[in-house]
C-alpha cells in the first residue's frame, strides 16, 4: 500500500493512522507528492491519496493500482474519478447536501427560506441542493454570484423575512476575503448562516455541520477494509459517516433561535 | 503630549497594550487540533465577537427601538435628528432651521439633552451645556446602518447623561460598500445636498470615504440657513485572525443663519456663525476566541462655535453690546471593556477615562475648564435557566461636576416560551451637571458704560439630577415571527433637577441684583406607556409606535407647574408602512403625530402636529450603472401650526437620485 500525500502536519497525521491500521496486511510506503513514480505505485495494491494535490498527481500517472482519494472536496472540481485509469474511489472531505437539508428542517419551520448562493465553479452541488429542496418540500432562492466584489448588496437585494443562508464550500464565494461582507450583512439583516466549517461557525455562522479528522479518517480506513474483504465495489464516492456539529451558541442567543442539544441534533440529522 | 503629562491615560493604556500577551492562548489557535475543513477551506476571521453581538430584545433588560437601513432609507429623512421619530417617545423639534433637538418622554429646550447620544461608541455631546450638535456630526444619513435607541434610564451601562436612555448611532462597516457611489438631492426650501462615497480594500484593509456638500434656506421667514461640508472616513484592518483595527475620521465644517424668532431676543441681530467638528477614533479589538474578547477604544473630538455679533441693547439704555456666544471643546476618551460568554453567563467588564476641556468666552469669563471622569462598569447576564434570565449592571462614576455615583440596574426576563417575555426591572441614573451649569459666569462688556457685567453666576452647588425607574415590558413573536410586540409601562421618579432661571435684574447702579443661573431641587414623576407593533408582509413592512407619558409636578419647590407638565405631549404615534411593488419599485408612507406640548423657547403650548410623509424609489440601470431615482414628500397635508419658532414646514420634498460608478 503506497499512501501519497504533500506532507502537510495533518495529511501526515492520517497517513500514521492509516498505516499502522494496516501494516500486517501490507507492507506501507509513504511518499511525498515529490517522491511518487508509475514504477513505484503500480508495486502496490492499493494508492491513498490525501489531499487535492496528492490525488491530482496520481490521476495524471495513471496507475493499474486501486486508487483511494481522501480528503477532497466535491466542490471546485476536485472530484478525480474522472481521470481514473483502473479501479477510483473517492472520500470526500465535505459533508453530503442531503444532512445540510437535513439540519435545516430540524431547526427552521417550513415558513423558513433557504437561500443559496451559486457560482460556476459549483453548478453541481446547486443542482443537488435544487434538487433536495423539492424533495424535502423546502423553499429555494438560489443566486448566481458572478463577481464576489459585491456580496453585500446582492445579498441584501435577496434577502427577506425568516430567510437562512445555506453556505456550502466554494472559494469563489465564501473565504477569508468575502467573510466578513457576508456575515455582517446575514447578521443585520437577521438571516442565520448554515455553514460547512467550524471556523466559519466561530467566525459568526449560526451553524457548522462538518467532518473531523476523525470521520474522515475512519471512513478512508472502513472503504479500505470493505475493498480488501469484498473487493470492488460499485460505489466510487463516499462522504464520512459520521461528522460533527458546532453550534455559535452567542449567535443563536443574539438571533433569538433556539436549537436542540448538539448530540440530538447530531442522532436526528443521521 | 497629553498623554505623558496626564498619568491616569498613561496607566491605562499600559494595562490595554500588556492584557493581551499574559491571557493564555486559546485552545482554539492550536493548529495540532485544526479540524481538517479549516486547512482545506481556509480559516475565517472572528466577525461577530461579543462585543459586536447584539443581545436580543427577549434577553435585554431594557426596551430598546432598531432603527434599520430599511426604515432610515424608507423614511426619506435627511436630518439625522428625524430619524428619531420612528422610536416610540423620542420627540423631535427644531429649534432653527439647522438645530435641531431631541428628547425622550419630554422635551424643554434645545439644551441639557438628558440621554446619551453615541456614534460608533464615542459619546457626541457638547459638555457646556449639553447640547446635542445633530447637523454637525460628521457622518451623513446614509452612512448609517442602524440606530438603537435604548428607552430607559441607562447610566448603569453607559455613565451619567444616559439618563432617560441612550441613541446609539452605528456607521456601516466599510467592507459593505465597495465601490463609488454619487447622489444628489435637489428640493424646496434651496435644498441642494450631494454626496460621494468611495470604497475599497488593500489586501485586508477595507476602506470608505463620504464627501458631501448640504446647504437649504432653513424655515421660511426664519434666517436659518445652513451651508455645510463634510468628510468621513472609516478604516477596518484584519490585521490577523484574531485582530481587528478600526480607523476613522471625520469633518464638518459649516455656516449657519443666527436669528432671533418673534421678540424672543429683539437685541440679537441677524448673522452668520461658523461651526466645525472633527473627530479622529481608532478601536482594536482581539479576540481570544469567538466568546472572548478585548476592546480598547480611543477618540478625540474638537468642537468649535464661533458665534460673535453686536447685541443691540439701546432699548434697556446699554447701546451695542459685543456678545460672542462661541465656545471650543477637545474630548479625550479612553475605554477599555473585556467580554465573554458562555451558555450560562455574559459578562462585559471595563474602565473609561474621559477629559473635557471646554473654553467659553462669555460663558466662562475666558476660563478654561477641564471635567475628568472616570469609569468602571460592569454588564452581566445570568441565564438561570431556559425560562429566567437576570441582568445587573453597576457603573461607578467620579467626575468633577457630580462627584462620586453609582448608578445599578437589575432586570428579570421570564420567558413563558421561545415568543413570549416578561421584563421587570429597576434602575437608577444620574446626569452630571453641565460645565456652564457647574462653572456659571457668564459676563458680558458694555462699551457704553465701560463696565463687565456677571449676568449669570453661580447660584449653588449643583449636585447630579437623579432618576429612579422601575418598568415592565412585555416583547410577542406571533405568526410565526412575523409580528413582534414590545410593550412597556414604567413610572420614573426624577429628582434634584436642575431648572435654569433666565432672568437676571441690573439696578441703577448697574450693580447684577438678582443674577441668571442655575437652580436645583425640583422633583417630578414621569409615568407613561409604550407599544410598537411590527409586522412582515410578503412584501410589505408595517411598523407603528404608541407612547403616551404624563408628568406629575406635585413635588414642585421652584419650577412653575406649567414650566414642567407642558414638556411631555399626552401622545405620540409615528407609523411607517414601507411597500415593496416589485424588486425595483418601494414606496412609502410615514406618519407622525405629536399631541400639544411646550414649545423649545417658551412655556407656551404648541397646537397637536400631523406630519404625512411619501416616498417612491426606483431602481434602474443607466448605461450599465445601478441607479435609484427617488421622489420625497414631506409634510404633505401641509399643515401649518403657530409658534414662536416658526418653525413650520410647508409641504415640501426633494428629487434624489444616485448612481453606482
Amino acid at each position: 500500500m503506497s499512501i501519497i500525500s504533500s506532507g502537510s502536519v495533518l495529511e501526515r497525521n492520517i497517513s500514521e493512522i492509516i498505516s499502522k491500521k494496516f501494516q500486517t496486511d501490507f507492507q506501507v510506503v509513504k511518499l511525498r507528492v515529490t517522491e511518487v513514480d508509475k514504477q513505484s505505485l503500480d508495486k502496490s495494491r492499493f494508492v491513498v491519496t490525501l489531499g487535492s494535490e496528492a490525488a491530482e498527481l496520481v490521476s495524471n500517472i495513471q496507475t493499474k493500482s486501486i486508487v483511494i482519494n481522501s480528503l477532497i472536496s466535491t466542490a471546485n472540481n476536485l472530484n478525480n474519478n474522472s481521470g481514473c485509469f483502473s479501479d477510483c474511489y473517492s472520500i470526500f472531505i465535505n459533508q453530503p447536501v442531503r444532512r445540510y437539508l437535513a439540519l435545516f428542517k430540524n431547526i427552521f419551520s417550513s415558513s423558513h427560506r433557504l437561500v443559496f448562493l451559486k457560482s460556476e465553479n459549483n453548478t453541481k452541488m446547486a443542482r443537488q441542493v435544487l434538487n433536495l429542496s423539492n424533495q424535502f418540500g423546502i423553499k429555494l432562492k438560489q443566486v448566481l454570484i458572478k463577481d464576489n466584489e459585491n456580496l453585500s448588496r446582492e445579498l441584501l437585494n435577496t434577502f427577506t423575512v425568516k430567510d437562512v443562508l445555506l453556505a456550502l464550500p466554494d472559494s469563489h464565494i465564501y473565504n477569508s476575503r468575502t467573510a466578513k461582507s457576508i456575515i455582517l450583512t446575514s447578521y443585520h439583516a437577521d438571516v442565520p448562516i448554515i455553514s460547512y466549517s467550524s471556523s466559519f461557525a466561530r467566525a459568526g455562522a449560526l451553524i457548522a455541520l462538518y467532518s473531523s479528522v476523525e470521520n474522515i479518517t475512519d471512513k478512508t480506513v472502513s472503504v479500505i477494509e470493505k475493498l480488501i474483504s469484498k473487493g470492488s465495489s460499485g460505489q466510487k464516492e463516499y462522504y464520512p459517516d459520521n461528522f460533527e456539529v458546532e453550534v455559535n451558541a452567542a449567535v443563536a442567543r443574539s438571533l433569538n433561535i433556539h436549537l436542540k442539544e448538539r448530540s440530538e441534533l447530531k442522532r436526528i440529522i443521521k | 503630549m497629553f498623554f505623558m503629562k496626564n498619568k491616569n491615560f498613561t496607566l491605562l493604556a499600559y494595562a490595554a497594550l500588556t492584557l493581551p500577551f499574559i491571557h493564555p492562548v486559546s485552545a482554539d489557535l492550536n493548529a495540532d487540533v485544526m479540524a481538517v475543513e479549516d486547512e482545506l477551506f481556509g480559516e475565517f476571521p472572528v466577525v461577530l465577537t461579543a462585543t459586536r453581538l447584539k443581545q436580543s430584545k427577549s434577553h435585554s433588560p431594557i426596551a430598546t427601538t432598531i432603527i434599520d437601513r430599511e426604515m432610515i432609507e424608507a423614511s426619506g429623512f435627511t436630518e439625522i435628528v428625524d430619524l428619531l421619530r420612528l422610536a416610540p417617545g423620542m420627540l423631535v423639534n427644531y429649534d432653527s432651521g439647522h438645530i435641531g433637538a431631541a428628547g425622550y418622554q419630554f422635551l424643554f429646550d434645545r439644551y441639557r439633552v438628558r440621554f446619551q447620544v453615541l456614534v460608533d461608541g464615542m459619546s457626541v455631546y457638547t459638555p457646556l451645556q449639553g447640547e446635542m450638535p445633530w447637523t454637525q456630526l460628521g457622518i451623513a444619513v446614509d452612512d448609517i446602518e442602524r440606530i438603537e435607541v435604548i428607552r430607559g434610564p441607562s447610566s448603569s451601562s453607559y455613565g451619567p447623561n444616559a439618563m432617560t436612555g441612550v441613541v446609539s448611532i452605528i456607521t456601516r462597516h466599510s467592507v459593505l460598500d465597495k465601490g463609488m457611489k454619487f447622489k444628489a438631492n435637489q428640493g424646496v426650501n434651496g435644498r441642494s445636498e450631494q454626496f460621494f462615497t468611495a470604497g475599497g480594500n488593500s489586501g485586508t484593509f477595507d476602506y470608505k470615504v463620504t464627501l458631501a456638500g448640504r446647504e437649504d434656506q432653513g424655515f421660511e421667514g426664519r434666517y436659518d440657513n445652513k451651508d455645510l461640508a463634510l468628510i468621513n472616513f472609516r478604516g477596518d484592518y484584519q490585521a490577523t485572525k484574531n485582530d481587528t483595527l478600526t480607523i476613522g475620521f471625520s469633518h464638518n465644517s459649516g455656516t449657519y443663519g443666527e436669528d432671533a424668532s418673534d421678540g424672543l431676543n429683539d437685541a440679537m441681530p441677524e448673522h452668520n456663525k461658523e461651526v466645525k467638528y472633527t473627530s479622529f477614533r481608532t478601536r482594536w479589538i482581539h479576540n481570544f476566541s469567538s466568546t472572548e474578547s478585548l476592546n480598547i477604544h480611543y477618540y478625540r473630538q474638537l468642537y468649535t462655535d464661533i458665534n460673535a455679533y453686536i447685541g443691540d441693547y439701546s432699548a434697556d439704555g446699554y447701546g451695542d453690546v459685543p456678545t460672542n456666544e462661541g465656545l471650543k471643546t477637545i474630548r479625550d476618551n479612553l475605554e477599555l471593556s473585556y467580554s465573554t460568554s458562555s451558555d450560562k453567563l455574559s459578562l462585559n467588564l471595563g474602565a473609561l477615562y474621559r477629559r473635557d476641556n471646554t473654553l467659553a468666552t462669555e460663558y466662562l469669563k475666558d476660563v478654561d475648564r477641564d471635567v475628568d471622569t472616570k469609569q468602571v462598569f460592569l454588564n452581566t447576564e445570568f441565564r438561570i435557566n431556559s425560562s429566567n434570565t437576570i441582568n445587573l449592571n453597576l457603573l461607578y462614576d467620579d467626575n468633577i461636576t457630580a462627584g462620586k455615583t453609582l448608578s445599578p440596574r437589575v432586570a428579570l426576563n421570564h420567558h413563558f416560551s421561545n415568543n413570549h417575555t416578561l421584563r421587570v426591572s429597576y434602575a437608577e441614573a444620574t446626569r452630571s451637571p453641565f460645565i456652564f451649569e457647574e462653572y456659571t459666569n457668564r459676563s458680558v462688556y458694555v462699551p457704553l458704560t465701560d463696565k463687565s457685567y456677571r449676568i449669570w453666576q453661580d447660584l449653588s452647588d449643583l449636585t447630579p439630577e437623579k432618576i429612579k425607574t422601575v418598568e415592565v415590558g412585555y416583547i410577542g413573536m406571533l405568526n410565526n415571527n412575523k409580528t413582534e410586540i414590545d410593550i412597556r409601562g414604567y413610572h420614573n421618579k426624577i429628582t434634584d433637577l436642575i431648572s435654569p432661571k433666565w432672568s437676571y435684574t441690573i439696578d441703577g447702579s448697574g450693580t447684577v441684583t438678582d443674577p441668571g443661573g442655575f437652580k436645583q431641587g425640583d422633583a417630578f414623576d414621569v409615568t407613561g406607556f409604550e407599544a410598537t407593533l411590527k409586522h412582515k408582509f410578503s412584501s410589505a413592512t408595517f411598523i407603528l409606535n404608541y407612547a403616551n407619558a404624563k408628568i406629575d409636578t406635585t413635588r414642585l419647590v421652584f419650577a412653575e407647574e406649567v414650566d414642567l407638565v407642558t414638556g411631555s405631549p399626552e401622545d405620540t404615534i409615528s407609523l411607517l408602512y414601507i411597500q415593496n411593488f416589485n424588486n425595483d419599485l418601494t414606496g412609502s408612507l410615514g406618519y407622525y403625530y405629536t399631541g400639544s406640548y411646550q414649545q423649545l423657547c417658551c412655556e407656551i403650548l404648541q397646537a397637536p402636529r400631523n406630519r404625512l410623509d411619501l416616498v417612491l424609489s426606483k431602481s434602474f440601470q443607466w448605461s450599465g450603472h445601478k441607479s435609484q431615482l427617488k421622489l420625497v414628500l414631506q409634510n404633505v397635508t401641509d399643515e401649518e401650526i403657530s409658534t414662536r419658532l416658526y418653525n413650520n414646514y410647508h409641504r415640501q420634498g426633494y428629487i434624489s437620485f444616485s448612481i453606482e460608478l
